[in-house]
């Protein structure tokens, strides 16, 4: 991976506290464009705040992420803070997030749901919205179900129509934060083949999960974390065959 | 927005309209008689020896008598408020009022009139009143005298004669000293009273401001001719109000004495039966049920306006701005409405901004409602899961397109039923407004049902119109929840435990 020159995400050394506490310690990795990563690791890690970050959900206290040549530092938030938000909202045009809980908008239908952000962001025209959001639908498998509503679905097509959602900004990387860890496990896979189905068209996709059977099938490579830390970063055959670090093992035991 | 223009005009506003210069002319009709008063609480009949007085006046003026109901209390406000030219209302130059008003030359003297209940033995005369309660009309001169010349007496000030009556016959007060000529009107009226002492000489002037003085100085020619060809003569005996004062007045301004004591009737024009009254006022009613359900809908949509801003303003704004929301809010929730009423109405004009009377009431209603507004969106908006906001965020959306598109229109229906028990409550506090001149469904009552003497049945009439209106905005705010609804349970309306909870 690293003979390949431009990684389309970057991130280094970074930071984040909530009040006396370090989530996140000094943080580095790069994404290549077209990758699919998983990030795994014990609950309380810091793998569902990193995600957060890379989406300006958290602001970070220290370190950089670069996005696509938008870059973030907290230099940057401290010196100008209106600067620091205009980069943020560029970066987030490049970023489609999938939430664990969903969080559909339950006052409106399904494709008002994947259309609301075109218009609203985009300034997209109502029919042109409408055929994305459409095609959209049909890919995830709810093209029948444009014109219901959030709270008549399962969950598993609630978290479809989110990925749908989120597609229709045209983002050039996805962030999933546990996207299957509410479902019933019947609908874990509905929801798991849209992510492949995505990652055969080439987007490039960050996954926390505790999907291990997932991570090792799909992934290209998996990161691991414990304490805010990153321990290992390695192809998904050899950190599950061969964990390098004792503390993974002992995860992976506990998994597997 | 036709509809409130029309009432504004209505009220206020027939000045443009008039091709005949008017005299604005103010009094208290709320049990006025026999000065001025709706007869038989027929809101169409204004009458009075005062009314007539002034018609007197104003066609030798060459204008045209245009009245303005107003609040006792709020008279010689009204007045500096230029909401009227003058007042004729049974004022005393002696009431010292001088430095914001001026006064006329006198039309009527009276003295005052001891009244108590046809069986009391006990007091026969003023002096017997150390130790009793005596009813009085707030800030007359008869208040004063009973203050100043009598010790341990209990003192009860009412804003209206009706009111001092009825407590007399309730038995909550032991005699009410009144004008003369309203003493003899009541006691005639009203069985179970008898008049026992009369004392002291009052003079009634015409009341208006300073910078009405060239006005004044034409009404008090007016007020000698009127007293010398006998015209003042001729309205006073049809109201059959000569007594001793009245004729010393007479005597003074024309050197030849009219000893006459009238036993005139009274008011022309007897009762009605219950059930033609009844007819006769609903059109007074549904007029005023207008005015109140326009002024609550009005202010409503100001209050909602304004507290959605003020909601915004504390959540989402920075620091200082969040600062200054809280404060207005907890300002305008910390303040009684009838002192903000007040301080709009009869306050803002001294620093150069003066609102019609509508527009202050609906601005002061709305603005009081606004804070109360405020707190139901903040409380909406905080109901509204955070990942919504997180949601609409991560696709792009700025903060107020959040809000508008994902935040307000969730929180709207949880503020939908605590935003109905407001509109019910503003339409109730609505009668405040009636204190500043409006006409709406109390102040209608209060006129109807003291000049007709039924309190009772008025009173029924008017709690049942209050109902109606009211309920068909619960019923619409019901349907709307329906409607709204972001989630729609199949068995909400069961209880936990379903057929196994017997």
């Amino acid at each position: 991976m690293s003979n390949r020159p431009e990684p389309l995400i970057s991130i280094s050394n970074l930071c984040k506290d909530y009040g006396q506490d370090r989530i996140l310690k000094h943080v580095s990795f790069q994404i290549e464009s077209g990758d699919l990563v998983s990030v795994i690791g014990p609950s309380g890690c810091g793998k569902s705040t990193l995600l957060r970050c890379l989406n300006c959900l958290e602001v970070l206290d220290d370190g950089e992420i670069t996005i696509d040549g938008v870059c973030l530092c907290t230099m940057d938030h401290e010196k100008n803070e209106d600067f620091f938000w205009r980069q943020a909202h560029q970066l987030r045009q490049n970023v489609g997030m999938v939430f664990q809980s969903f969080n559909l908008f339950p006052h409106k239908t399904l494709l008002d749901n994947v259309t609301l952000a075109q218009i609203v962001v985009k300034h997209e025209r109502q029919e042109k919205a409408k055929a994305l959001a459409m095609a959209l639908l049909e890919k995830v498998g709810l093209g029948n179900l444009s014109g219901r509503y959030p709270w008549s679905l399962s969950g598993g097509e609630k978290q479809r129509a989110a990925i749908a959602r989120a597609l229709a900004m045209k983002p050039k990387v996805m962030l999933y934060d546990e996207p299957t860890s509410s479902l019933d496990p019947e609908m874990v896979e509905e929801v798991l083949q849209v992510m492949r189905d995505l990652d055969a068209e080439g987007m490039t996709q960050i996954i926390v999960t505790h999907e291990m059977r997932f991570a090792k099938d799909a992934s290209d490579y998996i990161i691991y974390m414990e304490n805010g830390e990153i321990i290992e970063i390695s192809d998904e055959d050899e950190i599950f065959i061969n964990p390098q670090d004792d503390r993974t093992r002992r995860f992976l035991k506990r998994y597997m | 927005m036709k509809n409130p223009y029309f009432i504004v005009l209505l009220l206020f506003g027939s000045v443009l309209l008039a091709d005949e210069p008017v005299l604005r002319w103010a009094a208290d009709a709320e049990s006025g008689a026999p000065n001025v008063f709706y007869e038989n609480g027929d809101l169409s009949k204004l009458v009075g020896f005062e009314k007539d007085i002034i018609d007197h006046i104003a066609k030798r003026l060459g204008r045209k008598a245009e009245f303005h109901q107003n609040d006792w209390d709020g008279l010689i406000s009204g007045l500096q408020r230029d909401l009227y030219d003058v007042v004729i209302n049974g004022f005393s130059p002696e009431e010292g009022k001088e430095n914001s008003a001026i006064f006329s030359n006198p039309y009527y003297a009276c003295g005052l009139s001891l009244i108590v209940r046809s069986n009391t033995d006990t007091i026969k005369s003023i002096l017997d009143c150390s130790g009793a309660i005596v009813g009085v009309l707030r800030s007359s001169k008869a208040e004063n005298i009973l203050i100043n010349s009598l010790k341990d007496v209990k003192v009860i000030g009412y804003p209206n004669e009706y009111c001092a009556i009825s407590d007399l016959k309730d038995k909550r007060v032991d005699a009410i000293l009144l004008d003369g000529q309203n003493a003899a009107y009541y006691t005639r009226k009203l069985s179970g009273l008898k008049i026992v002492d009369e004392l002291d000489e009052i003079k009634y002037s015409i009341v208006s401001t300073p910078k009405n003085s060239e006005l004044m100085a034409a009404i008090n020619d007016i007020i000698g001719d009127m007293q010398r060809d006998g015209s003042l003569d001729a309205i006073v005996s049809k109201w059959g109000l000569h007594n001793t004062s009245y004729s010393h007045l007479c005597e003074k301004s024309r050197g030849s004495k009219t000893e006459t004591t009238s036993l005139n009737p009274g008011s022309p024009g007897g009762q009605d039966k219950p059930t033609v009254q009844y007819v006769k006022v609903l059109p007074f009613f549904i007029k005023a049920a207008y005015v109140t359900l326009m002024i609550s809908i009005l202010s409503m949509c100001v209050a909602i306006v304004l507290g959605l801003c003020f909601a915004i303003m504390r959540v989402y704004m920075p620091k200082w701005i969040s600062f200054f929301a809280i404060s207005v809010i907890e300002l305008l929730r910390g303040i009684p409405l009838l002192i903000q009423l007040f301080f709009v109405f009869y306050g803002l004009p001294c620093i150069g901004i003066t609102l019609p009377p509508l527009v202050a009431g609906i601005l002061t209603l709305g603005m009081n409602y606004a804070a109360y507004e405020a707190e139901n969106f903040r409380a909406g908006m905080a109901a509204v899961p955070y990942g919504q906001m997180e949601a609409a965020r991560a696709l792009g959306m700025n903060q107020w397109q959040s809000l508008r598109h994902v935040i307000l229109p969730q929180a709207f229906t949880f503020v939908l039923p605590p935003l109905t028990n407001d509109f019910i409550a503003i339409l109730k506090d609505s009668s405040l407004v009636s204190l500043i001149t409006i006409m709406e469904l109390t102040k209608t009552y209060m006129l109807i049902a003291s000049n007709s003497f039924n309190f009772f049945g008025m009173g029924a009439i008017v709690a049942l119109i209050y109902f109606l209106i009211g309920l068909p905005f619960a019923q619409l705010a019901k349907l709307a929840e329906k409607h709204l609804k972001l989630e729609k349970r199949a068995y909400s309306s069961r209880k936990i435990g379903g057929r196994y909870n017997r």
